[in-house]
């Protein structure tokens, strides 16, 4: 189980990088705040909405408590419907079949439409270097793929982008007259990408769920993108992690409801296509054939546990990226990993283990806003806390940890108590300038010199309260 | 046993064992047994109306018609003034031997097309087999009709839907699909033109579908 292009040991040096970034910070101070805005307007048209979260996270509690039932009923319906499935274990297998099946079909041009979970499993460095052109549609992934980058929000991938670097990249890649007009670059997308659809030998896409009682996949999508990606070439391949499903079709009524809410702020998204197998005769439109792989990719292990399982139950609408107080900082690329923010710093090290994405879970102030908004109410700080402790327990003789023994050891006795904070006091009274450490101290002191970067050290105070006590105010006692 | 076997039966075996080992499951029960999902609009909604005002606040543009004539006469001059000069329709029976009836200097494209004819398309023509008062949304049935082409290729789209299939909420339309005799193979939820705000945030109709939605309601 892994991740593609994880960068996540990198944290502190990416946000140290955002953080000195002035017009990423700027635009995602616009973008968040006004998605924080229409979320809330949306919320608000609804008179049951905290019902209508209950009722989601009951949907989903159920289908990942028995998914063991309803992941092969799904697939049993689904193959009953002309559907083939494929599956694969970790993010290399499904790479390996996806190869597989593009050489089968002599696919050279795929028009993909938006996918976490082909970004997951690295799908398009793959097709390339099998010879393939993989072509991302939705607007937003498709500049971030002309500018060699990753996405950076679940549902606005190029939210770090300006107008004026999206023009000037079109202009460079695809020779387009100079525009500042997102009209214009708009039509200049529509028409390069037509050209891609129309030549397309297969369509890729994702999955928002998939409905066990009947066999169905649904996608949700704003551009058109996903139903032309879906509709005219002769081959569509679905990707969808395993968790995906939802027992019945009814649910969606839920589902519908909610996710465009949280994510853009919509009632509803201009699309959804509901598919349930490929075409039953020549004369009947949509693909020859319809493919679907369901990957697992260490999400059978989130289920173990239930404190963990929830994370699961995640339906990818971003509001959570939004909420949150570091992601407002720091963007999507810090996180160095798919899957940015709240939902990401508990997925990446669930999915990717801990040893590489030790710092997400501590990418949090634990405020809880994310949870707040969650529309299936996942206890995102819950998990952060769980993940932390795992990440002690994993680093018994760590730093950190021998720093809490010691500290633990002093103040079990009076004697050490009082004479360390002595030492203390008389350490500072010697060494701090202006409430801070000089230089040299910090540096041959690494611990010190990294706490004391971006935080006021305390100065002690020249007598503890035990002594002011003692000295003082025992003795104007009656 | 091939590797796609081996594959599904490991990942099965995976999702079994982390289930069934941390003690006693909660029975398998769907949670909401009075098929009442939270949310739905009040039921003296006036769905026509309602219909009408969502998928306008959406983009989307909204022609009443006394009937299929007044309808067809409509178009024709909605085509002239626009200067369309050819029309795909989908297979639905009312789009049959429509060249007879369209005015000079408008060609119709008759199903099945070929692909290179529907992208040169300049609008197209589907029904839509019901519509959702909750959120001014048009669902098309692909097995009554083949229309995923027809209402997303060319740049405009014209719907014909018809009041009386006008149900409240999306679970409504969600069951009805349900009750056909076999679940329809393609089932597509359309609510306004095609969109994007990935530049900026800035709202673009018309990215990839349709940047104009036109629907004649019906009687």
């Amino acid at each position: 189980m892994a991740i593609h292009h994880l960068e996540s040991v990198f944290f502190r040096e990416k946000v140290a990088e955002a953080l000195e970034d002035q017009t990423l910070r700027g635009a995602l101070q616009n973008a968040t705040g006004l998605f924080r805005q229409r979320r809330l307007a949306a919320t608000a048209s609804l008179s049951d909405w905290e019902k209508l979260r209950d009722q989601a996270r009951a949907i989903k509690a159920e289908t990942l408590t028995h998914l063991d039932h309803y992941l092969p009923e799904f697939v049993a319906k689904a193959e009953s419907n002309g559907i083939k499935v494929h599956w694969a274990r970790d993010h290399q297998e499904a790479c390996q079949v996806i190869s597989q099946l593009v050489s089968e079909k002599q696919a050279r041009r795929i028009v993909k439409s938006k996918s976490m979970t082909t970004e997951e499993i690295g799908l398009n460095h793959v097709l390339e270097t099998d010879g393939a052109e993989p072509i991302e549609t939705d607007l937003g992934e498709w500049i971030i793929q002309l500018a060699g980058e990753t996405p950076s929000h679940i549902i606005v991938p190029a939210i770090h982008k300006t107008k004026a670097q999206i023009a000037d990249l079109f202009v460079d890649q695809l020779s387009i007259e100079p525009t500042q007009d997102a009209e214009e670059l708009t039509k200049a997308a529509r028409r390069i990408l037509r050209h891609h659809f129309a030549q397309a030998d297969m369509g890729i896409s994702g999955v928002n769920f998939a409905i066990a009682e009947t066999g169905s996949i649904l996608i949700l999508e704003n551009e058109g993108n996903a139903r032309m990606s879906t509709s005219l070439p002769k081959v569509h391949l679905a990707v969808m992690g395993l968790e995906k499903i939802l027992p019945r079709l009814a649910d969606l009524e839920v589902f519908l409801r909610l996710l465009p809410r949280s994510g853009t702020g919509q009632h509803l998204t201009s699309y959804q296509s509901i598919l349930s197998g490929p075409k039953r005769n020549p004369d009947q439109e949509g693909p020859e054939e319809l493919h679907l792989l369901i990957l697992d990719n260490g999400r059978s292990a989130i289920l173990a546990e239930e404190i963990t399982r929830q994370s699961l139950a995640c339906i990818r609408c971003g509001a959570c990226l939004n909420a949150c107080p570091v992601y407002q900082q720091i963007g999507g690329h810090a996180y160095g990993s798919v899957y940015p923010g709240p939902i990401g710093a508990i997925i990446t090290p669930q999915l990717a283990g801990l040893s590489e994405t030790k710092n997400l879970p501590y990418a949090s102030s634990l405020c809880g806003a994310c949870r707040d908004v969650c529309p299936v109410k996942i206890d995102i700080p819950e998990i952060l806390l769980h993940l932390r402790a795992k990440s002690v327990e994993a680093h018994e003789n760590g730093k950190e940890a021998k720093g809490f023994r010691m500290w633990a050891w002093i103040n079990r006795s009076r004697f050490r108590f009082v004479w360390a904070h002595r030492l203390a006091r008389l350490g500072g009274r010697i060494f701090m300038k202006n409430g801070q450490p000089p230089q040299w101290l910090q540096r041959r002191a690494p611990v010190l010199g990294a706490w004391a970067k971006h935080r006021q050290v305390p100065t002690l105070a020249k007598r503890s309260f035990r002594e002011i006590w003692k000295k003082e105010l025992s003795r104007k006692q009656p | 046993m091939t590797r796609n076997e081996e594959a599904k039966e490991a990942i099965l075996q995976r999702v079994g064992q982390a289930l069934n080992g941390g003690g006693v499951r909660a029975p398998r029960k769907h949670p909401i047994t009075d098929q009442h999902y939270a949310g739905r609009p009040q039921t003296d909604l006036d769905l026509v109306s309602s219909f009408q005002e969502k998928l306008e606040s959406v983009g989307g543009k909204v022609i009443r018609a006394q009937n299929l004539e007044q309808a067809f006469n409509e178009l024709w001059s909605i085509c002239q003034e626009r200067g369309i000069r050819n029309l795909a329709c989908s297979d639905a029976p009312s789009f049959r031997d429509l060249t007879d009836q369209a005015p000079e200097g408008l060609e119709i494209l008759d199903f099945p097309h070929e692909q290179a004819e529907l992208l040169e398309a300049e609008a197209g023509l589907s029904e839509a087999q019901l519509g959702i008062a909750e959120t001014g949304t048009l669902v098309l049935d692909g097995e009554q009709e083949n229309h995923r082409l027809t209402s997303l290729v060319p740049p405009v789209h014209i719907a014909f839907l018809s009041s009386k299939n006008i149900v409240l909420h999306l679970g409504e339309a969600l069951s009805r699909a349900q009750q056909a005799r076999s679940f329809p193979r393609t089932l597509t939820f359309i609510t306004g033109p095609s969109r994007t705000a990935d530049i900026e945030l800035t709202l673009v109709v018309g990215v990839h579908g349709p940047r104009e939605l036109v629907v004649f309601l019906l009687p």
